[in-house]
């Protein structure tokens, strides 16, 4: 049962300064308590005791669980996450950027005019250029062979192996577009010697090479068992390998 | 939606409250400490869910509850070692009126101790008092005059036997 402050019981007197001291008595009221006050000594004590029963503030140190309660502070993140997923996204976009690309090796024409181009190293490099087949129109042998020119000896290529100069073989056509273009040949005799010829490849293709892991496991199977073949064969010959003796004075 | 910012705000400006008016209730420091920490992470786990501009009454409804269950979980346990009874002995004529009230503060029920704490240290209104303890404004001052009471008579008997 909640009480009744208004109860005109025994509490009147402790209702009254209890009021007062709480401040909730108007202005009347309040002037009415202090003559009252004024004029009993008693009622001047009630109230003091009244007025002690109010508890005071101490002090306490809390810093250090203040220390411990806080959180890092955001130095900037925006509120809403569609912001800051476009913002992520954004930073990782212009930082691709600045990623290296692998580099490619380059593809140096030889110019016999102006010798090698950049780098420091001649990188023989096929230049090969094709625009349709000559096979209907070889060379014809009247034609007085121009000056040679001053390329290097470049490596026969393997798909020219059964085609005749000048001539481009059934493979190559397959690589279109494709221009070969024979600055010079030497006349044909008996001795076919092949020519100088110099390709000039349209499609930009590094011939560097590349093995594949599975190539270089072949490689080295390759070699460990010529190595295995060429120890039995020495083992056969009578050529026995050297063994370290065993010392039967250390049994 | 508390930020971060708001949150340290709230950590800065309400700690020493929050902790005062928990000590006055417990008197234990390390039990206070860890309640405190409660409070303080149960307002960052529902920042989403609080109002800004509500978050003292919020923690200290908080802290109230936490401290009631403190309360009733040490009630359940039994102490091994038996309590030391000590004689009231006063050998001066003058008594510290807050040591008494200190004492008198842990004789309240803990609805009548958190009701006199958030009147006399925090300064909150009745209607505010009844937010944060679930009680109607009636019930916060009846249970604000029997507590005063309670204090005074206590304080007056003790007057009268020095």
């Amino acid at each position: 049962m909640k009480p009744n402050l208004d109860d005109s019981s025994e509490n009147d007197l402790d209702l009254l300064l209890f009021r007062y001291v709480e401040g909730e008595l108007d202005t009347a009221q309040v002037r009415q308590v202090e003559r009252r006050m004024a004029a009993d000594a008693a009622l001047r004590d009630e109230v003091a005791l009244w007025k002690q029963a109010f508890v005071q503030e101490d002090f306490c140190d809390t810093s250090q669980l203040e220390k411990n309660l806080l959180v890092g502070e955001e130095v900037f993140w925006p509120r809403h996450r569609l912001g800051t997923f476009l913002l992520v996204m954004l930073l990782a976009a212009s930082l691709f950027r600045f990623l290296p690309t692998t580099k490619k090796a380059p593809i140096r024409t030889l110019d016999s005019a102006s010798g090698l181009r950049g780098g420091t190293q001649p990188v023989p490099t096929w230049t090969y250029k094709a625009s349709k087949p000559e096979t209907q129109n070889p060379v014809p042998a009247s034609r007085k062979p121009p000056q040679q020119s001053k390329t290097l000896a470049l490596p026969k290529p393997r798909f020219f192996e059964s085609g005749k100069p000048g001539e481009l073989p059934a493979e190559s056509v397959a690589f279109a577009p494709l221009e070969m273009k024979t600055i010079g040949f030497q006349s044909f005799g008996d001795s076919v010697e092949w020519p100088e010829v110099k390709y000039e490849l349209k499609h930009k293709v590094a011939l560097t090479k590349k093995m594949s892991r599975q190539q270089r496991r072949q490689t080295m199977r390759l070699k460990e068992n010529a190595l295995q073949q060429r120890k039995a064969n020495e083992f056969l010959k009578g050529n026995t390998p050297y063994t370290v003796p065993l010392n039967t004075d250390n049994f | 939606m508390i930020s971060t910012q708001e949150y340290n705000q709230a950590v800065k400006e309400y700690t020493k409250s929050i902790f005062r008016f928990l000590y006055k209730s417990l008197k234990d420091r390390e039990a206070v400490n860890d309640l405190v920490q409660d409070c303080y992470l149960k307002l960052w786990q529902n920042r989403d869910k609080v109002n800004p501009l509500r978050i003292k009454p919020w923690l200290f409804s908080v802290a109230h509850r936490a401290m009631l269950d403190y309360l009733e979980l040490c009630a359940r346990k039994v102490k091994l070692e038996p309590d030391v009874q000590t004689r009231h002995v006063f050998q001066d004529t003058r008594f510290d009126t807050q040591a008494v009230l200190e004492k008198v503060l842990g004789e309240l029920p803990p609805v009548q101790k958190s009701v006199i704490l958030l009147r006399d240290l925090e300064g909150y209104e009745y209607r505010e008092i009844g937010e944060i303890l679930a009680l109607s404004e009636s019930q916060v001052k009846v249970y604000l005059f029997r507590a005063r009471r309670k204090v005074k008579e206590y304080i007056k008997e003790l007057a009268h036997v020095i």
